[in-house]
C-alpha cells in the first residue's frame, strides 16, 4: 500500500519509507543508518527526534538538508526537494558540532552567513545586533570564534541558523555543550520561536530537554522509529491519578483527608513530599549567586526574541 | 549583481581572509622571502656565476613554496572544513555547489597571486643584489631584509596596540613593506644615487615567474579538487606525487611516447612542469619569446579549466558527511 501524499498546507516536512545506507569504498553496504522511517512535521510545532547515540538522528537531519542523499524513500521539505536552493533559503540549521570559521569574529561570522542569503548591509547590521543581544554575546562581538567556549560557539551557531528568519529551524542537539543555564535559555528560545509560528525540528538524547519543549516526538533506535506521537499521548498514564493538595496544609486537615481516602479505597495511599527537579534547584542557586556577583559566565542574554523573526504567513 | 555572483565573492573573500590568518601561510611566505633574501649574501663571494644561482634558486624556492602553500590552503579550507562540518553548514544555505567550489578555488588562487607577486619582487631584488660579481649591492639587499624583519615587528605592534590578529596583519605588512622596498630600491642605484625606476632590475625574470605562477595555480586547482574528497595526508601525497611525475614526465614518458600508447596517453594527461620552467633560457642575454609564454599560458589555462570541471562534477553530488 502506498499512501497518497497528504499535501496539506500544514505539512512542513514529510518523510516516507526513508532509507539511508552508508557504503564503503567499494560501494558495499556498511551501515543501515536510517531504516525505513516515516514521519511528518507540521507547521508551528516543535518536533523532536529522540534516540541514543548512533540511532540515525543526524543522518535523518542531513538528508533533510540535502547534504546526504537518501538511498530510497520519499522526502520533501517545504514542499520541495531538500536539494533545492529555494528550500534552503527558508531553512535554518544548527549542526551537531558548532565548528565555524575559527579565525572570524562573531560579527564577521554572522555577516558572512547573512551575505549568503542576500541580506543587504543594513538588514545584516540590524539582525546581527538583535541576534547578539538575544544569545547574550554582544560583548564578544569582536572576538574570534575559535577562542570561544563550547557554549559560546553553540550560541553563535544558533544565531547563524536564525539569520535568514527561517520558517523551518533544524537543530541537531541544540543543548549539547551548554551549561544548565544555557540549556534553559535555549529551551526558552525554542519555545518562543514556536510561539512566533516557527516550525522546529530538533534532535537530542537528553530526555529532559525533549520533554520540556517538544510537542511531538519520534523515538529512534537502530535507524527505526520505535514510537511516535505527541508528548501528551505518549506519556500520560490514563488509568492513574495524582492529587495535589494545597500548600501549608495543617496536620489535622491532612489526617482527615487521608482517613477519607482510606475509607473510600480501603487501601493505604502513597504519600511523600514533592521535590524540585535538579534543574529548577540549580537555576535558583545560580540566580541567587548572580544577584550577588556580577556575572562571570560567558554569555548574558537579553531573554527577548529578536524582533525581526517574523511569523510565517498562514 | 546576481545572488550567485555575490555568494561567489563572499566565499572567495572569506577563503582568502581565512587562508592568510593561518599561521602556516605566513610562515611559508616569510620563510621563502628570507631564503630568497639570504641567497645572494651567502653565494656572492663564493661563486662567479652567482646571478644564475640566485635566479634559479629563488625561482625554485618560489615554485616549491607555492605548491606547498596551495596544497596547504586547499586542505585547510576544504578537507578540514568537510571533516569539521563547516562545509555542511555553508551548504545548508541556498548556495549552488558549483558556486561554492569555484569560489573556494578563487579565494585560494587570490592568495597565491599575492604570494607570487611578493616573491617575484623579492627575486628581482635578490638577483640585483648578486648582479655584480664579488660586490654585494646593499642598496637592494638591505630594503629586502628590512621588509622581512619589519613585517614581524609591524604585525606584533598591530597585535599589541590594536589587538588585531598577528598573522594576517604580518602577512599583509610583509606584502606592503616588500612593495615599498621594491619601489625604493628601484629608484636607487648601487652607489645610493637616484636613477630611473627599475634600471637595475632584470624584468625578463617576470616572464619565467608568471609561468611558474601558472604552474602553481594549476596544482592548486588539483589540490582543491582532491581536497573535497580526501583528507589532508592523501591530498598532499597525491599532489606531491603528481608534481614529481610531472617533473619526470619528459624523461620517463617522453622518450617512450613514440613507441608505447600508454606512455603517450600519460604523457599528455600529466601536467608537464618542464613547459613552465624556462629559467634556463634566461642565461646571458637570452630571453623567452612572447609566443612561447603565450602557448604555455594557454596550456596552463586549458589544464586548469579541465581540472576545475572535473572537480565541480565530483563535488556536485558529493555527500557531505562531516
Ligand atoms: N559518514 C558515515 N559513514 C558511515 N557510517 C556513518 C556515517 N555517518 C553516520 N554513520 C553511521 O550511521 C549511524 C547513525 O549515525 P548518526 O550520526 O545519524 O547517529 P545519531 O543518532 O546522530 O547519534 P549521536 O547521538 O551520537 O549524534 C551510526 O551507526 C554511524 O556510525
Ligand atoms: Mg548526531
Amino acid at each position: 500500500m502506498t499512501p497518497s501524499p497528504p499535501q496539506t498546507a500544514t505539512t512542513i516536512a514529510e518523510a516516507r519509507d526513508l532509507v539511508k545506507v552508508f557504503r564503503d569504498f567499494w560501494h558495499r553496504p556498511k551501515v543501515r543508518a536510517v531504516n525505513d522511517i516515516t514521519f511528518e512535521v507540521k507547521r508551528g510545532e516543535v518536533f523532536g527526534l529522540l534516540g541514543p547515540n548512533g540511532s540515525g538522528k543526524s543522518t535523518t537531519i542531513k538528508m533533510m538538508l540535502g547534504l546526504l542523499h537518501p538511498t530510497s524513500g520519499y522526502l520533501r521539505v517545504l514542499d520541495r526537494s531538500p536539494d533545492d536552493v529555494k528550500t534552503k533559503a527558508r531553512v535554518g540549521y544548527l549542526a551537531e558540532e558548532s565548528y565555524l570559521y575559527p579565525y572570524l569574529t562573531s560579527e564577521e561570522t554572522l555577516h558572512f552567513f547573512g551575505r549568503l542569503f542576500n541580506l543587504n548591509a543594513k538588514q545584516r547590521e540590524e539582525r546581527i545586533d538583535q541576534l547578539l543581544d538575544m544569545i547574550g554575546l554582544q560583548h564578544a562581538r569582536r572576538r574570534v570564534v575559535g577562542e570561544f567556549s563550547k557554549g559560546m560557539a553553540r550560541r553563535i551557531g544558533l544565531a547563524q541558523a536564525l539569520i535568514n528568519d527561517p520558517d523551518l529551524i533544524i537543530l541537531d542537539e541544540p543543548t549539547s555543550g551548554l551549561d544548565p543555564l544555557g540549556c534553559r535559555q535555549v529551551k526558552d528560545l525554542i519555545r518562543a520561536l514556536a510561539r512566533r509560528g516557527k516550525t522546529v525540528l530538533l534532535s537530542s538524547h537528553l530526555l529532559a530537554d525533549v520533554e520540556d519543549i517538544c510537542d511531538r516526538i519520534a523515538i529512534l533506535y537502530n535507524g527505526r522509529i520505535q514510537a511516535m506521537g505527541s508528548m501528551h499521548e505518549l506519556l500520560e498514564q490514563r488509568n492513574r491519578y495524582r492529587v495535589t493538595l494545597p500548600e501549608e496544609l495543617a496536620p489535622d486537615q491532612l489526617q482527615r483527608v487521608l482517613d477519607e481516602i482510606r475509607s473510600v479505597l480501603g487501601a493505604e495511599p502513597d504519600i511523600d513530599h514533592p521535590r524540585l527537579d535538579l534543574e529548577e534547584f540549580f537555576l535558583r542557586i545560580i540566580e541567587k549567586a548572580r544577584n550577588e556577583v556580577e556575572s562571570q559566565s560567558g554569555a548574558t542574554p537579553s531573554h527577548t526574541l529578536a524582533s525581526y523573526l517574523s511569523a510565517p504567513p498562514s | 549583481m546576481s545572488l550567485a555572483v555575490k555568494q561567489f565573492f563572499t566565499i572567495a573573500r572569506l577563503t582568502a581572509v581565512d587562508a592568510i590568518r593561518q599561521p602556516l601561510a605566513f610562515l611559508l611566505f616569510a620563510t621563502t622571502l628570507i631564503l630568497i633574501a639570504l641567497l645572494p649574501l651567502i653565494l656572492s663571494h663564493t661563486l662567479g656565476e652567482s646571478v644564475k644561482f640566485v635566479r634559479d634558486g629563488s625561482l625554485g624556492f618560489m615554485f616549491v613554496a607555492g605548491l606547498i602553500l596551495g596544497a596547504h590552503m586547499a586542505c585547510a579550507s576544504l578537507s578540514s572544513e568537510v571533516r569539521h562540518g563547516t562545509v555542511s553548514v555553508v551548504l545548508s544555505k541556498p548556495i549552488a555547489r558549483i558556486t561554492f567550489f569555484l569560489a573556494k578555488y578563487a579565494g585560494i588562487a587570490a592568495v597565491l597571486l599575492l604570494f607570487a607577486a611578493g616573491t617575484l619582487m623579492a627575486v628581482l631584488l635578490s638577483v640585483r643584489t648578486a648582479f655584480q660579481a664579488y660586490v654585494t649591492d646593499w642598496w637592494s639587499a638591505t630594503p629586502l631584509l628590512l621588509a622581512c624583519v619589519g613585517a614581524f615587528v609591524v604585525g606584533g605592534l598591530i597585535n599589541y596596540v590594536l589587538r588585531r590578529p598577528f598573522v594576517s596583519n604580518a602577512f599583509l605588512s610583509l606584502l606592503m613593506l616588500l612593495t615599498l622596498a621594491f619601489v625604493f630600491a628601484g629608484f636607487v642605484d648601487q652607489h645610493g644615487q637616484r636613477m630611473a625606476f627599475g634600471a637595475l632590475y632584470d624584468f625578463r625574470i617576470l616572464s619565467a615567474g608568471s609561468l611558474i605562477t601558472l604552474a602553481i595555480l594549476v596544482l592548486a586547482a588539483l589540490s582543491v579538487s582532491l581536497a573535497t574528497r580526501l583528507s589532508t595526508i592523501p591530498t598532499l601525497s597525491l599532489c606531491g606525487g603528481l608534481f614529481f611525475l610531472g617533473l619526470l614526465s619528459d624523461y620517463f614518458l617522453g622518450q617512450h611516447s613514440a613507441t608505447s600508447q600508454t606512455a603517450r596517453v600519460l604523457y599528455y594527461l600529466l601536467p608537464n612542469w618542464q613547459h613552465f620552467w624556462v629559467v634556463d633560457a634566461l642565461g646571458g642575454d637570452g630571453s623567452i619569446p612572447g609566443g612561447y609564454v603565450f602557448m604555455a599560458g594557454a596550456y596552463a589555462v586549458l589544464y586548469l579549466a579541465g581540472i576545475l570541471v572535473f572537480g565541480v562534477m565530483a563535488f556536485q553530488r558529493m555527500e557531505v558527511e562531516g
